[in-house]
């Protein structure tokens, strides 16, 4: 089931075409980091697997390709410096976007920290004193971006079950009863309120107009998946992990 | 005469004309002076990729080598047919990147990125045509305290004019420096010292003591930080006659004049140089610790002599004093300047138990012919960059004077905040930063920061 649940958001919002371990060049990424006023950059999916779906940085979202109007200009980065948050910082901010203890957001076998323990070197951090890794690789390695998605899922699903469990101090999630089959209004202000929240915690900006109908797609298309168990709890998870793994987010 | 061989050798591979050539046909590549031969090669005659290019257009089909004069008649020709590829692949043609003095064949080296004329930044997020603060305060807050800002903290930076914008990066960025993240243990300044010190669990003693303890190390690395923080001179990484303590819970940072286990004696301590990690890992059991200079050489100068960098002969002829056969030509290349480079670092013993790491006058007496029919001869005065020091708290003292240290700092915390060396297009920012930090900012790493973040190169996105 879950496959399915990750299939149906890649195909309907992920906008994943290069695959999650592609890597982008720097350039690519300063156009991804940069939209222009059409959108259509700063990919969910994954370390900028690809162009469009959620996220961009005060774009409106949307995959170019299915944008039917005339390409809008570009603005391009002087520096095309993007770089990828790594260990240290990505766990930094996830924990806060989040509210989350670092140490609470992964760990492998429910014991050991995903970042800190196991996969710290995967994602740009280092090991000096017993493998003398002394500095981060230039570059990601190329699990990094499946590591990044566990990492968010695993965060997600925790802040999802800690807003479940105290509606009153719920971070994200509070408003909207996930633990009903269906949510009783996608269009509703509680759904806005909580995706607003999700994206000015994680990516510091009000999503664009765009970015929240694709979102409330996203909903619709659980919905009518046939999925088993409740549909808002998988949106809600997947609505957060889109966001967690989009470029916007993953560089810097 | 190496180079000269590799001239001999440009019948079949580039020419002395070559240079000449590639004036007479970009003119304004040459308003420096004539391309030296790395714009063609790596080590000549091997090329690199735009060597490669040019020489694939270089009368394509006809036998090689060719003719001197067949290579300088077809080389206007092969450069126009090269002149508008990208050999590197950064965006750049490459008779652009020859004009603007950047290297065709170095996808890290490009022109600089200015604003176009007249730009306007219509884009509602980001300022690319200018310095961008809220960009700048982003960064900051990832770079320095490991996590971006709140909404709410970037919103209320957004509505503040520039002024206050300027002042409120400062402030930002002095509550960051002062975060675990920075400098606790594991930090961002820990993890900058992994590479000057070296680290070994397994032989690690004090905290998490590993199986066979010979030295803590948490004492370099609790130097290192108190240099690099906070109003101190960071030449004192090199030339402290103190240790410093490390607490834990939080990390905490306090100066003493004697640690246990610390066996240099206030007179003869040089700062990371004469701990007694330095000592165990480098020195080990050695004479002519040859790689404890190198290491210093490389850790805190930026110079590494396995790759011919910061070889500066002194006017002193090489002695072989422990039967190495350093005085072969092949070897004395590096030798002439590593030897001498090492000479005050060897009155410092290596691992011997209670006395690991102490300054000892007579050390080298106390080896005997099988370590070389001169051991015994080894002097304790040397040269570094070609000037003579009478021992090693003398060499830490030029070390640290040196433009060699302030550029290696400098480019530490570059790399760490912009996240690449220098490139060519940043050079007179980088230049005038470690000018900066020499001067006003007192080798101050942390009054460096304030003004490394207000350079274009970290805050223009």
């Amino acid at each position: 089931m879950r496959r399915n649940i990750w299939m149906l958001l890649m195909l309907s919002a992920v906008g994943c075409d290069d695959g999650p371990a592609a890597r982008p060049t720097d350039a690519a990424l300063a156009d991804a980091a940069l939209p222009d006023a059409s959108g259509g950059a700063g990919g969910v999916g994954g370390m900028g697997g690809g162009a469009g779906g959620v996220g961009g940085a005060g774009g409106q979202g949307g995959d170019p390709g299915l944008d039917a109007g005339p390409p809008a200009p570009r603005f391009t980065a002087r520096h095309a410096n993007l770089r990828f948050k790594s260990a240290d910082r990505l766990r930094g901010d996830l924990a806060r976007a989040l509210d989350l203890p670092p140490d609470g957001l992964c760990n492998e076998l429910g014991q050991y920290d995903c970042i800190e323990a196991i996969h710290k070197v995967a994602l740009g951090g280092v090991e000096a004193y017993r493998a003398n890794i002394y500095r981060p690789f230039p570059e990601p390695s190329a699990s990094a971006p499946l590591i990044v998605e566990r990492v968010a899922l695993a965060a997600c699903t925790r802040r999802i079950a800690l807003d479940r469990e105290d509606a009153a101090s719920a971070v994200l999630w509070g408003a909207v009863p996930l633990a009903g089959a269906r949510l009783a209004d996608v269009d509703g202000e509680p759904v806005t309120a909580a995706l607003t929240a999700l994206y000015t915690r994680a990516l510091l900006r009000l999503p664009t107009a765009e970015e929240l109908d694709l979102l409330r797609q996203l909903y619709r298309d659980f919905e009518g998946a046939g999925l088993e168990g409740s549909p808002a709890l998988h949106w809600a998870q997947a609505a957060c992990v889109a966001v967690l793994t989009s470029t916007e987010f993953l560089f810097y | 005469m190496v180079l000269a061989g590799l001239l001999a050798a440009g019948a079949a591979h580039g020419l002395p004309s070559g240079p000449a050539t590639v004036c007479a046909t970009w003119p304004a590549a040459c308003d420096d002076g004539p391309p030296d031969c790395t714009l063609c090669h790596t080590l000549p005659p091997a090329r690199n990729a735009f060597g490669l290019d040019v020489e694939a257009a270089l009368l394509p089909g006809a036998p090689r080598p060719l003719a001197p004069a067949d290579f300088a008649a077809a080389l206007p020709d092969a450069l126009a047919a090269v002149a508008d590829g990208d050999s590197d692949g950064d965006g750049f043609a490459n008779r652009a990147e020859v004009e603007a003095g950047t290297r065709p064949a170095d996808a890290a080296s490009r022109p600089g990125v200015g604003p176009a004329p007249g730009c306007t930044s219509a884009n509602p997020d980001w300022d690319v045509c200018g310095y961008d603060a809220p960009y700048a305060f982003r960064k900051l807050h990832l770079d320095v305290c490991g996590a971006s800002p709140t909404f709410e903290a970037l919103t209320a930076f957004r509505a503040l004019g520039p002024d206050a914008q300027r002042a409120a990066l400062g402030e930002a960025l002095d509550a960051c420096l002062a975060t675990p993240f920075w400098q606790g243990r594991d930090g961002v300044l820990w993890q900058l010292g992994h590479a000057k010190i070296r680290p070994l669990q397994a032989v690690k003693s004090g905290l998490g003591a590993g199986p066979v303890p010979l030295a803590n190390y948490d004492d370099d690395y609790g130097l290192f930080v108190w240099t690099q923080s906070g109003d101190r001179d960071a030449r004192e990484v090199l030339t402290a006659d103190y240790y410093v303590e490390v607490r834990e819970n939080p990390t905490r940072y306090r100066l003493v004049t004697a640690r246990a286990g610390q066996n240099a004696g206030t007179n003869h301590r040089a700062g990371m140089l004469t701990t007694r990690w330095f000592a165990v890992i480098n020195t080990m059991f050695t004479p002519v610790n040859r790689t404890a200079a190198a290491q210093a050489y490389r850790a805190y100068l930026g110079l590494d002599i396995a790759r011919s960098e910061g070889l500066i002969e002194p006017e002193a002829p090489l002695v072989d004093y422990d039967d190495k056969g350093v005085e072969a030509e092949a070897c004395a290349v590096c030798h002439r300047t590593l030897d001498p480079l090492t000479y005050p670092f060897t009155r410092y013993h290596g691992i011997t138990g209670v006395s690991t790491g102490a300054y000892d006058r007579a050390r080298m007496t106390r080896f005997g012919p099988e370590e070389g029919a001169r051991i015994r001869e080894v002097p304790e005065a040397g040269f570094i960059f070609g000037e003579p020091v009478a021992d090693l708290v003398a060499w830490a003292r030029v070390a640290a004077d040196s433009e060699a240290f302030a550029r290696a700092t400098v480019a530490d915390y570059w790399r760490l905040l912009v996240g690449h060396d220098p490139t060519d297009a940043e050079a007179e920012a980088f230049d005038g930063l470690v000018d900066r930090f020499r001067g006003e900012h007192a080798y101050q790493v942390e009054r460096m920061l304030h003004d490394l973040i207000a350079l274009e190169a970290y805050g223009a996105p």
